[in-house]
């Protein structure tokens, strides 16, 4: 039996897939890349943990750690939770959300992988050549004059893979704007899609500073002027700021599409409109843009002035609203619905918890004497972790195991979904709610070694850390399995709405037969009511409204 | 990078000295690793009981007793302690509030709303009126939000409000110690010996990198940053040992930039004043003046091309661009190490720069003295050849 | 040679759009929103310019002086007359005027604008080395005591010509690309009978090249005309 033509058996070359511009194909390598990345991000994150299991320094001598957390931050940063969601979700998804045939520069948008696998070399490079020791943050006027490790090399890799942030903006901002389907207005999108749209004016108008900022390092390092050495006129401070107003803008582009794909899951598995839809979009864009007014809250122990403090926790303050905002109307989505937990809904159920847990201590953070106490220290650690691994982390694995069947046309094992769900929830809330008790205690941030009465809650850590790194196991083995093993997935197996659902599983490789005609809102799901199971690849039993077909 | 004095200085070179301009080759990419060198003064220091950080061990120090229990707070020692951890409690209340609550709501609906429970799912119309729901769960967040923002900017003010006669501490942070200054006299090396009772002032710099002084007992840190100062204060209340870390990573043994803060009873610490030999700060810079020659300009009669340096402390003074600064010990660091940033209208340019020929310590201890003669009108005070200071061209 | 024209429509359709008008406008987005992009890049770096002059305003006079104002002013001039060819030419790859043959005015134009952007170039090489020679190129070569009358502390003139020459620097590398561009297209339309084909590549170019062009603008009174 032939099997139907689809993106993915379109040509089987090395040379079809490395030459690809298909949107699809290239979200396929983004996401094998990352991977790739995330499993030496991991890997120095367990020596890390196996270091601070005893609170002497009797592991690894401290410039090696010092190497390891900052390659664990610039690579997990950079090279995997910046691209995952929009690379590999948004690209694939995008297109065929909005009913395009592909992206509005497809051959840019191999080019960005191309200039992000650059980038990675780079970051490689760093660590079999001797690592950088500076941390992700890169302050100077360590970083710029004392550090005596591959400082310009780790620069050089983010630097470049900056540009692949910014292609890959510029090409979501284009086709979302001009290549949307006949009746696909502005607000029958999904909020996968408006997300991606509020996380590319970040890419497009943040990226360049740090591109800079950068720059600028480098120069200094290299002909040794003071630009930012107050030893030769500069001002550390400058740095400071030219990095965080591109460095804070970045943490919203790691959680924006994962607020998109949680938006996604929630609807599907609740069977219901998202609550609050246009509220929700607008939250949104109202997140892009506060992101950018808030950067002096990494710096209110740093010298700056006491006004400075001032305007920059207030500001703080008001961004939490619409994130506040998007947690309600998610939570009020599931009233009245028809709730399913499969394992795209647990991790949408656990990002929103995890989410509030973060959320809420950045506002604790930006609380002026809170922050003078627990800046620099394990509580900020632990706050990132919440908002990058427990949510942004989260929403990828539920966004991927919610289209795996449409990526790949195959179904992994739901029961082995639900099992890593709940081992990767308990294991990360085990690994880091000590580090708030750690951080309010006065345990600083990148110790090598501390003191003994932090012990205990070290070792909670570690162990914890280790239950989530099994957590993450597990996936990368049963989805590998199923694509070989798992049963054959049929167009539509959530018998969720949405355009992409409206297409093979896999799609072809243009998308759509024929463009597709919307005239129904997002979420059509219609009045909630008792349902049967889905997700088990039958046929739908729930009447889906097709799309009208038109040449 | 450090001359000699009449006090014994520390006789390291710098192990990373800035200024030295490497040729812009590959070799320059790669510089040798600082060293942690210690001098004469601080070894010293060291033997009479300076701090040795120890990991592993549990502290034992004077007075305080072993904690065997879990700590889940750290011991509040100052006077803002108790107020940050109110506010940190009501901060965490918060957080746990809308937490369970999202969690409870959750569970509930995921529980009630299974897709194979028969129940009611008709949605009311006034719930689709969706502007007021959301205005109602936009404007009570925000409420509460500000009211945290005031709360806590009222506290951050007050940390940064100057107390009233603070006892003066110059801190001089490097990789990887804590140089530590007291007006008094004594130095020491990775601890501070403070009184409870009486607010305590850190004036502090650093000699390389960007570190930062934090005291958890004290609920209080602040960056100490190269070629400007930083300043904080707090008052003790408690006595007992606290711990001291460095807060921003400055380099292979961040870690190790560990130290203690000894908060004594009022008598506890003027014994232990008494046992440390050492002049004044105030002192001691009164005889840098003279061993660095500034009285030739400074001092005497007849012969003055600098202002004169009684009564100067604290009043303002106007620059030759018109502008008016306050002297405080910003303006005195400036004045000495790059005084031509900073000429004074009336007088000639001519002050030539101290920079690389004081130590930080000296620059304190100077500013220290100008302090101590911030009233002074008449002769130069403490010991020194006796001048006579003119009233005139001072603006 | 009586050659008509046709419409833009000629421009080759790529995937994913559905007509030519739709290509269009997505690559005139496109560059927008790249344009958009580098006034960020160039932004931080007029904040870092910015911070530094309000913190040492006697060193930016006393570094703008040893910098030629005759020479910034033509460069500027060339760089001026270089965009109003560009603009020139984009209007009239569009026209549908019969019998006439804008392809020799538009060729002429671009030509004459890659000449003016090497012109450019050259004038701003010429400078640098200049400058490299009197010892103003920061680094450890870099000569100090001629600023020692200046009121400029320290080594702060050594920060106004880290400035000068690092968005100097970067804008001549757009320069070069720009050259390339505008060449490139001014070859392409050469050889070509069906000049609309590249309508939408002009345009774009045209859009890079004004862009060049205005960050030079705000460039040369920045660096040239402190003191004036």
């Amino acid at each position: 039996m032939t099997e139907t033509k689809n993106y993915l058996n379109d040509g089987s070359t090395i040379r079809s897939w490395l030459l690809t511009t298909d949107h699809k194909r290239i979200a396929v390598l983004y996401m094998v890349s990352i991977t790739f990345f995330f499993l030496f991000g991991g890997a120095a994150a367990v020596l890390i943990r196996l270091e601070l299991l005893t609170p002497e320094g009797d592991m690894m001598r401290a410039d090696t750690y010092n190497k390891l957390f900052s390659l664990h931050g610039i690579i997990m940063v950079f090279f995997f939770l910046i691209p995952s969601i929009p690379s590999v979700l948004g690209n694939f998804l995008i297109p065929i959300m909005i009913g395009a045939r592909d992206m509005a520069f497809p051959k840019l948008n191999l080019l960005s992988w191309y200039i992000f696998m650059t980038g990675g070399l780079f970051s490689l490079v760093t660590i079999l050549v001797g690592g950088v020791d500076t941390g992700w943050t890169f302050y100077t006027p360590y970083s710029s004059t004392y550090a005596n490790t591959y400082v310009l090399l780790a620069a050089a890799g983010i630097f470049i893979a900056g540009f692949s942030s910014i292609l890959t903006g510029l090409n979501f901002i284009v086709t979302i704007h001009l290549l949307r389907a006949p009746g696909m207005h502005w607000f029958r999108l999904p909020l996968f899609v408006w997300t991606h749209y509020a996380t590319s004016l970040i890419f497009v108008l943040g990226t360049p500073v740090l591109a800079v900022t950068l720059a600028l390092l480098g120069v200094e390092r290299i002909l040794g002027v003071g630009i930012f050495d107050p030893a030769l006129g500069g001002d550390p401070l400058l740095f400071q700021h030219l990095f965080w107003f591109y460095s804070h803008p970045a943490v919203y582009i790691m959680i924006l599409p994962g607020m998109g794909v949680v938006s996604e899951l929630m609807a599907c598995f609740s069977r219901k409109p998202i609550f609050g839809y246009g509220f929700v979009a607008m939250a949104g864009l109202g997140i892009a843009v506060l992101s950018f007014l808030v950067w002096g809250h990494h710096m209110f122990v740093s010298g700056q002035s006491v006004y400075a403090g001032l305007v920059f926790s207030f500001l703080s303050m008001l961004v939490a609203i619409p994130s506040a905002v998007k947690v309600f109307n998610w939570t009020a989505t599931m009233y009245k619905g028809t709730i399913f937990l499969k394992t795209p809904m647990l991790y949408a159920l656990g990002f929103i918890g995890l989410f509030t847990v973060g959320g809420l201590t950045g506002i604790s953070l930006a609380t002026l004497p809170f922050d003078v106490h627990v800046h620099d220290t394990y509580f900020i650690v632990a706050h990132f972790h919440y908002i990058m691994v427990g949510s942004a982390v989260m929403a990828y694995l539920g966004g991927i195991h919610f289209w795996w069947p449409k990526i790949t046309g195959r179904i992994y094992s739901e029961w082995w979904g639900r099992v890593s769900a709940l081992v990767v929830f308990f294991g990360f809330n085990l690994a880091f709610f000590p580090q708030f008790v750690l951080g309010y205690l006065g345990n600083p941030r990148r110790y090598h070694q501390y003191p003994g009465e932090f012990q205990v809650f070290h070792i909670m850590s570690s162990l914890g850390a280790t239950i989530l790194g099994l957590g993450y196991l597990l996936p990368l083995c049963y989805l590998t399995w199923s694509l070989k093993y798992g049963r054959k997935s049929s167009d539509n197996p959530w018998h969720a709405k949405g355009l992409e659902w409206e297409t093979s599983s896999p799609p072809p490789t243009h998308n759509f037969v024929t463009t597709p005609i919307v005239n129904e809102p997002p979420y059509n799901y219609g009045q909630p009511h008792r349902e049967e199971e889905i997700g088990e690849g039958e046929p739908a039993k729930h009447h889906v409204e097709k799309a009208e077909v038109e040449s | 990078m450090f001359g000699g004095g009449p006090t014994a200085q520390p006789a390291h070179g710098s192990p990373q000295t800035a200024v030295q301009r490497p040729l812009p080759d590959i070799a320059s990419l790669v510089r040798p690793p600082p060293t942690l060198r210690v001098g004469e003064v601080e070894s010293q220091v060291l033997a009479r009981g300076g701090f040795v950080p120890t990991y592993g061990s549990p502290r034992r120090t004077e007075g305080q007793a072993m904690n065997q229990s879990i700590p889940i707070l750290p011991d509040a020692a100052s006077t803002s302690a108790s107020e940050v951890d109110l506010l940190s409690l009501t901060l965490l209340s918060i957080t746990v509030v809308f937490s369970v609550g999202i969690a409870c709501a959750i569970g509930y609906f995921a529980l009630r709303y299974w897709h194979t429970r028969d129940v009611n799912r008709k949605l009311h119309e006034s719930v689709k009126a969706h502007w007021q729901i959301e205005l109602t769960w936009s404007l009570i967040p925000l409420i509460i939000l500000m009211v945290m923002f005031s709360w806590g900017a009222d506290t951050f003010d007050h940390y940064h409000e100057p107390p009233e006669n603070p006892i003066e501490i110059n801190v001089v942070a490097k990789q990887w110690m804590w140089k530590i200054g007291h007006e008094s006299g004594p130095r020491e090396i990775n601890a501070l010996h403070i009184p409870i009772g009486r607010p305590v002032r850190l004036t502090m710099i650093s000699e390389d990198v960007i570190h930062s002084f934090y005291v958890p007992a004290f609920r209080n840190k602040q960056d100490v940053l190269p070629g400007r100062y930083t300043t904080m204060w707090f008052e003790a209340t408690k006595p007992g040992t606290y711990h001291l870390f460095c807060a921003e990573f400055c380099g292979t043994d961040h870690s190790r930039m560990i130290g203690q803060v000894i908060v004594q009873s009022p008598a506890d610490h003027a014994a232990w004043l008494e046992s440390q030999p050492v002049a004044s700060a105030a002192e001691r810079g009164r005889r840098l003046m003279d061993s660095s020659g500034c009285l030739q300009c400074h001092g005497s009669d007849g012969n003055r091309f600098g202002p004169p340096l009684n009564g100067l402390f604290g009043r303002q003074v106007v620059l030759k661009d018109g502008s008016r600064h306050t002297v405080d010990e910003s303006y005195i660091r400036r004045a000495i190490l790059e005084p031509q940033t900073q000429m004074r209208a009336g007088f000639q340019p001519i002050m030539p720069s101290f920079d690389g020929k004081l130590t930080p310590e000296q620059v304190f201890d100077f500013t220290m003295y100008l302090k101590s003669v911030a009233d002074a009108n008449g002769p130069v005070a403490g010991p020194g050849p006796d001048t006579n200071v003119r009233e005139e061209n001072q603006p | 040679m009586n050659v008509r024209y046709s419409s833009p429509q000629t421009v080759p359709l790529a995937l994913p759009y559905d007509n030519a008008d739709q290509q269009r406008e997505a690559a005139v987005f496109g560059m927008w929103i790249f344009l958009a992009t580098e006034v960020l890049f160039f932004g931080s770096l007029f904040v870092a310019y910015i911070v530094y002059r309000y913190e040492f305003p006697a060193a930016f006079k006393a570094g703008s002086s040893h910098l030629s104002m005759m020479s910034g002013a033509v460069m500027t001039a060339v760089l001026l007359l270089g965009s109003l060819l560009v603009a020139i030419s984009d209007v009239l790859i569009r026209r549908h005027v019969q019998d006439s043959d804008p392809r020799k005015a538009i060729v002429r134009n671009l030509t004459i604008t890659t000449f003016l952007g090497v012109v450019f170039l050259s004038l701003e090489f010429y400078e640098w080395g200049q400058l490299i020679h009197e010892g103003s190129f920061p680094g450890p070569q870099f000569n100090l005591t001629r600023f020692a009358e200046s009121g400029a502390g320290g080594r702060s003139p050594e920060m106004f010509f880290c400035l000068f020459f690092f968005m100097t620097g970067l804008h001549a590398f757009h320069m070069i690309i720009g050259i390339a561009l505008v060449g490139g297209v001014g070859i392409a339309l050469y050889r070509t009978d069906n000049i609309a084909r590249h309508a939408n590549l002009l345009e774009n170019i045209g859009l890079y090249w004004h862009f060049v062009d205005i960050i030079w603008v705000f460039l040369f009174p920045l660096f040239y005309l402190v003191e004036a």
